[in-house]
């Protein structure tokens, strides 16, 4: 996992953004993000793309995806915290990139949408180019609380995770064309993957989630890149490069993180929860 | 600065206020526990008071709670019934067929976990999130976009929000998700049964027949073994309370199924490892508490049993081996088996006897209470 390839990173980030957003000359900073399919954007309301192995036509039915604790990483390697703005979009570090407008058969999401993320850097990050620095997901602090008392962007129910008592950080959801066959013979129409903490246990004496067996957070860090002329695309080619998006291997339809289902096992080595660094975001021009 | 700490002060004081106030609603609330019971735990922002109960009671009988308007929390939970529905597999308000049966709700106050197999759902506040958002399988089907529909349902309800108003006089806008989940989970921790033949038998109030007392002399003794997983006073081995400081939360399997002679489960529900991935957790679930067992038939986290009889035949056979179908298996075989599941010898009278003894813990007053009951029309 990237926290253990880059514990002095993740430790310097955490102390600076443990010290407060308080910067002695701050500029602001737009990050823009993504989601693709090989060159070509993916929404509700563009054709299905070819995905996976067997590659097939694979529409949209949901793409939304948490990212928090985001960092400009300068050529000498310091690292320069992206303190984030408070907006509907964005709390308390966590921002929601959101690619569905609920037309089409993204019917169950919003019909806003967020494709950038916006906040302030210390002046001394320079000119850039920098790498970007973030993490996947709802942080443990922000994570096990109710949808329907929380800020947003962390008060939407379908982003809630109730069986874990926590969130989605990726919901992302596929139609293939022709369904997805499942073991027992069956036939269902959307390949789900559900990424969030798994293995959540409470404290019935404080009533309170204590730990995660697996968090499932993965850290990621770009290539160098100029928020001004290019921006980070989670690309569904590489995440779903070797899944059959028609055929399910058992458990639930596609992978809602269960430790032990099948289909998990490849899109986890590509959003970096392998070992491995996550192949599945990279940096293009706008 | 100085606004700051104002500011800061101000919180202070609201903190204090509301504890005080909170304090005072919650001595409104009597717990009418016998004396070897420990009050629940209730969490600090959800105090009981009657009036809260009594909007959670209104709230788990209707049907607008749901996306489509079509089912009430008490479709799946019906008080006859302890609160179970009935079927093998409950139905949600689009028609999804839910995997795991109906638990009863007698005394849920008192539950370390809330369902079937996951440690992490330990409040009925958080555990509401499933039911009510659920997507696989949809049960009530509340989304973000019909999210505000529903709760305009009870917004142009005057009566209604006379009792959101009432029930939640701190709140601005007491017509809420928020008040919603935590008058509904009030209600439950009122749903309180001790007032079984067993319970007055314990109180000195009643005696037993013969059959009643061998079957109870049976379950707690070491020859059947019942006691270790249903010896509460809630008859489960899952019991939080206002004192605890520790809790075990513990899940077993009991040799239901064994498809493949490694141990495993129909790939529909696998238990406890779904949630923790380690192979010893295959097939594990929570121990219900038998609590009005006698009407909460199906049983099992599947509902695949029918009767008391036959589920002390399986507990007398060690698990259940089935020969045929799909699921065809020797569970009592099965590997990852709890150790206390072990073939003992329970003669016809024997099983009869036990059963009889469950059937003292159903409380005919809990199950018609009308302080439980649907608001009358």
């Amino acid at each position: 996992m990237m926290t253990c390839r880059f514990p002095l990173l993740l430790a310097t980030l955490l102390l600076l953004l443990a010290a407060g957003p308080v910067l002695a000359a701050e500029r602001s900073v737009t990050i823009g993000f993504g989601i693709v399919a090989g060159a070509a954007p993916v929404d509700c309301a563009t054709p299905a793309a070819a995905l996976g192995r067997p590659a097939v036509a694979a529409g949209l039915r949901d793409a939304r995806v948490y990212v928090h604790d985001l960092a400009l990483i300068d050529a000498a390697g310091k690292v320069w915290p992206v303190m984030l703005d408070e907006t509907l979009w964005q709390h308390d570090g966590v921002a929601l990139i959101d690619a569905e407008d609920a037309t089409g058969a993204c019917r169950e999401g919003t019909p806003e949408t967020n494709t950038r993320v916006t906040g302030r850097v210390d002046d001394g990050a320079g000119a850039g180019p920098w790498r970007l620095a973030f993490t996947l997901g709802v942080p443990q602090r922000l994570n096990h609380t109710a949808t329907d008392l929380a800020p947003p962007p962390l008060d939407l129910a379908a982003m809630g995770w109730g069986w874990q008592a926590g969130r989605k950080y990726v919901k992302l959801e596929l139609v293939p064309e022709g369904g997805v066959a499942r073991p027992d013979g069956g036939r269902a129409g959307t390949w789900f993957l559900h990424l969030g903490a798994t293995g959540c246990t409470g404290n019935p004496v404080t009533g309170e989630i204590v730990s995660c067996d697996r968090p499932n957070r993965p850290g990621v860090v770009t290539a160098p890149f100029d928020p001004a002329r290019a921006r980070v695309v989670l690309d569904l080619a590489v995440l779903f490069a070797t899944t059959d998006l028609a055929r399910d291997q058992g458990g639930a339809v596609g992978c809602m993180s269960a430790p032990d289902d099948a289909d998990c096992a490849a899109v986890f080595e590509r959003l970096g929860l392998a070992g491995g660094i996550a192949t599945a975001f990279r940096v293009v021009e706008k | 600065m100085i606004r700051r700490l104002l500011a800061l002060t101000m919180v202070w004081l609201a903190v204090a206020w509301l504890a005080v106030v909170g304090g005072a609603r919650a001595e409104g609330w009597v717990w009418d526990l016998p004396a070897h019971v420990p009050p629940p735990r209730v969490p600090a922002d959800n105090p009981m008071t009657p009036a809260k109960v009594d909007l959670g009671r209104q709230l788990f009988h209707d049907p607008r709670l749901s996306g489509n308007g079509r089912l009430a929390c008490s479709g799946c939970h019906l008080q006859a019934l302890g609160f179970a529905d009935g079927r093998a597999h409950p139905v949600g308000a689009t028609g999804d067929v839910v995997r795991r049966n109906a638990q009863g709700l007698a005394n849920v106050a008192w539950n370390a976990s809330l369902t079937w197999a996951n440690p992490a759902l330990v409040t009925l506040e958080a555990q509401m999130a499933v039911p009510l958002f659920g997507t696989d399988p949809v049960e009530m089907g509340l989304t973000d976009a019909n999210r505000e529909t529903v709760l305009n349902r009870f917004r142009s309800d005057p009566e209604m929000v006379a009792a959101f108003r009432t029930a939640f006089p701190e709140m601005a806008a007491p017509v809420s998700l928020t008040s919603i989940i935590r008058a509904i989970a009030a209600y439950e921790r009122s749903l309180v049964s001790f007032s079984s033949r067993y319970d007055r038998w314990l109180a000195g109030e009643e005696s037993f027949t013969e059959a009643e007392r061998r079957g109870h002399d049976l379950f707690f003794g070491e020859k059947a073994e019942c006691h270790h997983c249903h010896g509460s006073f809630n008859f489960n081995d899952q019991v939080v309370h206002a004192r605890s400081r520790v809790v075990d939360r513990v899940f077993h399997n009991t040799g239901l199924y064994d498809l493949d002679g490694a141990g495993a489960y129909p790939a529909t529900d696998r238990g406890l490892i779904e949630m923790t991935g380690r192979a010893g957790d295959m097939g594990a679930f929570r121990a219900p508490s038998l609590r009005n067992v006698a009407v909460t038939a199906p049983y099992m986290h599947d509902g695949s049993v029918g009767t008391l009889e036959e589920v002390l035949e399986i507990y007398a056979a060690g698990g259940r081996q089935i020969t045929g179908g799909a699921d065809a298996g020797d569970g009592r075989r099965n590997p990852w088996k709890s150790d206390l599941i072990v073939r003992i010898d329970l003669d016809a009278r024997d099983r009869a006897d036990i059963v009889a003894f469950l059937k003292t813990l159903t409380d005919a007053q809990f199950l018609t209470d009308p302080r439980h009951a649907a608001p009358q029309d």
